[in-house]
């Protein structure tokens, strides 16, 4: 009898790359991902240039930092780029009902998992080969020793299979794509400390031990050791938990094939409803101050159905999204009060980026469903075939996010009226009881002391929120899922609020608004490249004027007026397009002005 | 091209002069990307007339009713809604059709009144007389019990009654139908065609497309058979059996015939060719030179014993899989 080898064809990683191959999208994105890489790499050279001047032997033994800049800058692009890359790959099937079908054919779970894991992993190494022409150069600069060149490029290879295999782990449990976006990050916090611990014992047990072994593990900025025995520590502590991904996805694949899709924002909504009624039967015995009452659709009906019948968009839930911010928010900032100057500013920033965020992920789920939520449940037809125009159905459609917003427009107002009471020296503060009238008054007060700080930040909301929602909005449009415009609408505003953080990434927040500010015209264009700029400055510089400079309103105007603008011909391009947009005939001499029934504007 | 050809793309019963074709098509080609999906169709419905589309999945019935609907915009040719030209002015066009996709699209969120006033609302029907006309188009589709339940529970032929509804809420003259039987039971499918025949006598114009025969053979007054994006066919019933039955197949068993008589078969009037089969002779006849009578008449003279004599039937599933060849675009 003759005995048959196994025939390695790997047919589905062939298929995955001739897809990925075949879009044009994917030469789009390593285009810029290479072109963000190397202007990066630039700056970071011309800092060194900067530092030695015109003396070539000045430079030599400089290439450490442009080194771990790249290193960094890669292992920040496998963070932001991979999950989204590879959590798709078991639930773009399950989204398509093709999953079964792979199962039923003589490739075995273990062979779908890894070609899967492969077809995601190939890519962004791709994007690291982009990075090798750099290694060379700084490694020819001088200061980066070879075992030093080559652990930065394992410790990539391994953090990439790293989150490669949680994120095809999450894609095998989780039912939809966004579902397994949101838990690839979610695990891999939650994996963070674990990973730390892991490095620690096995530094201990074989003796390398040593400063940083805490960064090593997922910063390889660190990687400066010529140790191979620590390279190998971190290798391990990567590689365990990658194979247990593996396994674990292999046992999900089966498993969690046929898994029932949930709405994680409105799954998360119901259980907050409950807990709500809980707490208000407890506490009140069942008081209701607001009512829902639904009533039928008056002459908007988009706008009533987005904001009678949706989940974020009724006034009890909007409701419920400013207690679950607030409260938290105000405590922290409450609790904070009495600490340093200082100390309470920067707890209070950062309430503010992380308030910031949520705002952004909330706008972003919200405006890019308005449409494919349409798309997904075959009503977009119904709706464009019916008298109603194009700018109507935006318009109305837009309006529950703008509900949204000015429910988020609340906890960073509080922020910002913390903030300036901060900065003024929380008087009122010691006034005993009475302070529950005097701590508002004088908080209310400190706005026209810091009259600069105030302005930049309600500019801030009253222009980016929008912005972020038009843009949302258009992401959506232009998506055929609500996954992937959630996805590319994330990518999009994180990226690019994080740009002057990839720039000056070795740098502390008050070292970049001084470098900015000594320099007026590279801060102006650093403000026009990243709208997180100016709130970086505002929060760094805006109240206390460290940086002795008084470019501050200036800066406000000028970023606001260029944002603004932006805002306000986003908005009016996606209007005067909606048809186009839409894909719905347009009349030869649209009429625009406003209708009878049904506009918003 | 002789007139009664079948592959005839023009409209064989043009619209009475001086009456505005409520639809008319001229040349409508419509391209996706590299995918030619409409070559060349012309298409005219005069008022109160129901249109059958047929063709295979895939043909461009559901791209043509999507241009009348305003929802393509890249055609070329040119389709009229009553006179008013889709791609000049879709706004006017939109008030005066009634579309229903080949899906029903769910509201989870909304009951069945919520639904309807919903849709009145966008098809702007003044306030004061949505609660009548939801009322009068629930009775209409037999769904005044089910006015509290939820959109998403109702069974599909429920769900396809109240699209009915919801396409009747404006009172279009012009009723876009794509697929309205489609996946639905036995029962439920009898119960949308006899409300569209309800529809057809209270004058409404309606175009409706398909690829379950018989269902539109006891609709239509006019059927257009398309395939690859081009109409093979289009005509009423009787025409288009009529066009085909111009090469009837007559098969014949003779008994007691050498092959000598084949040769003289094909020599008869209006015989075409004679194919020999295992146990008969399929005989292609054209009917418009000679009657089936008179080829039996003729084959008796011939002196041969006939056993059999049976001229092909004509049903609408032969003329279209005579018409086509399952070919998508």
């Amino acid at each position: 009898m003759i005995r048959r080898w196994p025939q390695l064809g790997l047919p589905l990683l062939t298929k995955e790359l001739i897809e990925q191959a075949a879009q044009r999208r994917t030469y789009f994105v390593r285009l810029l991902y290479a072109s963000l890489l190397f202007l990066l790499a630039y700056l970071e050279f011309e800092q060194i240039l900067a530092v030695s001047g015109s003396n070539a032997l000045a430079m030599l033994g400089k290439g450490t930092d442009m080194f771990n800049q790249v290193v960094n800058l890669q292992f920040l692009g496998i963070l932001l780029f991979l999950p989204s890359l590879a959590c798709g790959a078991i639930t773009s099937e399950k989204e398509r009902d093709s999953l079964t079908m792979l199962l039923v054919t003589r490739l075995g779970p273990f062979t779908i998992l890894f070609e899967k894991l492969l077809g995601r992993l190939v890519p962004m190494f791709t994007f690291l080969l982009l990075s090798l022409p750099l290694l060379a150069f700084a490694y020819s600069l001088g200061g980066v020793s070879t075992l030093e060149l080559v652990s930065g490029i394992a410790m990539l290879i391994m953090i990439c299979i790293y989150v490669g295999s949680l994120a095809v782990m999450c894609s095998s449990w989780c039912g939809s794509t966004v579902s397994a976006f949101v838990s690839t990050y979610a695990i891999g916090l939650l994996s963070y400390p674990f990973l730390v611990l892991g490095s620690m014992l096995l530094d201990a047990r074989f003796n390398t031990l040593a400063t940083g072994s805490f960064y090593y593990a997922v910063a390889p900025i660190k990687l400066t050791t010529d140790s191979l025995g620590k390279l190998w520590v971190q290798v391990t502590v990567l590689g365990v938990p990658s194979l247990i991904f593996i396994l674990l996805g292999r046992l999900f694949l089966v498993r969690r094939a046929h898994v029932i899709r949930r709405n994680l924002v409105l799954t998360l909504f119901r259980r907050l409803d409950r807990f709500f009624f809980w707490l208000n039967e407890f506490t009140t015995g069942g008081v209701v101050l607001v009512r829902d009452d639904v009533q039928l659709p008056d002459d908007r009906p988009i706008t009533w159905r987005e904001t009678q019948k949706k989940t974020l968009g009724t006034t009890r839930y909007l409701v419920r999204v400013l207690v679950s911010i607030e409260t938290p928010l105000f405590l922290v900032l409450a609790a904070v009060a009495g600490m340093a100057y200082q100390a309470r500013l920067g707890v209070a920033a950062e309430a503010l980026y992380v308030v910031w965020a949520l705002a952004v992920l909330l706008i972003a789920v919200q405006a890019t469903s308005l449409v494919t939520g349409e798309r997904s449940h075959q009503t977009i037809d119904l709706l464009l075939a019916s008298p109603m125009t194009s700018r109507e159905i935006l318009l109305q459609k837009h309006y529950s996010v703008r509900r949204l917003m000015y429910v988020l427009a609340v906890p960073l107002g509080t922020i910002f009226l913390f903030e300036s009471w901060f900065a003024n020296g929380t008087p009122g503060l010691e006034d005993g009881p009475t302070a529950v009238f005097t701590v508002p008054l004088a908080a209310l007060a400190s706005i026209f002391f810091h009259f600069d700080y105030i302005l930049c930040s309600v500019l801030s909301v009253v222009v980016y929120l929008p912005l972020c929602s038009w843009i949302a909005l258009l992401v959506g449009i232009k998506s055929r899922s609500q996954a992937r415009a959630l996805l590319v609408t994330l990518l999009l505003l994180f990226g690019w609020a994080f740009l002057p953080v990839l720039v000056f990434v070795n740098d502390q927040p008050e070292a970049i608004v001084e470098s900015l500010l000594s320099r007026p015209p590279v801060a102006v264009a650093a403000c026009l490249c990243s709208p997180s700029v100016i709130i970086l400055i505002n929060e760094t510089d805006g109240l206390n004027n460290v940086m002795g400079t008084n470019d501050h309103l200036a800066f406000t105007l000028i970023n606001f007026s260029v944002y603004g603008l932006g805002w306000w011909w986003l908005r009016r391009w996606c209007l005067a397009r909606s048809n186009q947009l839409l894909g719905r005939i347009a009349d030869d001499d649209t009429d625009w002005s406003p209708q009878p029934a049904g506009d918003v504007s | 091209m002789p007139p009664d050809d079948p592959t005839n793309p023009k409209p064989t019963e043009p619209v009475p002069a001086g009456v505005v074709p409520v639809v008319s098509i001229e040349n409508l080609h419509v391209h996706y990307g590299a995918i030619h999906a409409v070559r060349g169709i012309s298409i005219e419905i005069p008022p109160g007339e129901v249109y059958g589309f047929i063709g295979p999945n895939g043909a461009g019935k559901s791209t043509t009713i999507k241009v009348l609907s305003t929802l393509i915009g890249h055609f070329t040719g040119t389709a009229k809604i009553n006179g008013i030209d889709v791609a000049r002015r879709p706004q006017e066009v939109r008030e005066q059709i009634g579309y229903m996709p080949d899906f029903f699209g769910v509201y989870e969120d909304l009951n069945v009144r919520e639904y309807l006033h919903f849709f009145a609302a966008a098809y702007r029907i003044p306030r004061k007389q949505r609660k009548t006309v939801i009322d009068d188009v629930l009775e209409l589709t037999d769904l005044t019990h089910k006015i509290g339940d939820q959109v998403d529970s109702l069974s599909r032929g429920m769900k396809q009654r109240l699209a009915l509804a919801r396409v009747l809420l404006h009172d279009p003259q012009l009723l876009l139908l794509d697929e309205p039987a489609s996946g639905l039971d036995p029962r439920a499918r009898i119960e949308v065609r006899e409300l569209l025949k309800a529809l057809t006598e209270m004058g409404k114009t309606i175009l409706i497309s398909s690829h379950i025969l018989h269902e539109l053979a006891h609709l239509c007054t006019r059927i257009g058979i398309i395939e690859t994006g081009e109409m093979v066919a289009q005509g009423s019933l009787q025409d288009i059996y009529r066009q085909l039955q111009l090469m009837r197949i007559v098969h014949v068993q003779l008994t007691g015939s050498d092959d000598g008589v084949v040769d003289q078969i094909r020599k008869i009037k209006g015989v075409a060719d004679v194919e020999q089969q295992v146990d008969r002779l399929a005989i292609q006849l054209r009917e418009d030179h000679a009657a089936v009578e008179e080829l039996h008449e003729a084959l008796v003279k011939l002196g041969v014993k006939i056993h059999m004599f049976q001229p092909e039937a004509m049903d609408m599933e032969t003329a279209f899989m005579k018409l086509t060849e399952g070919k998508t675009a």
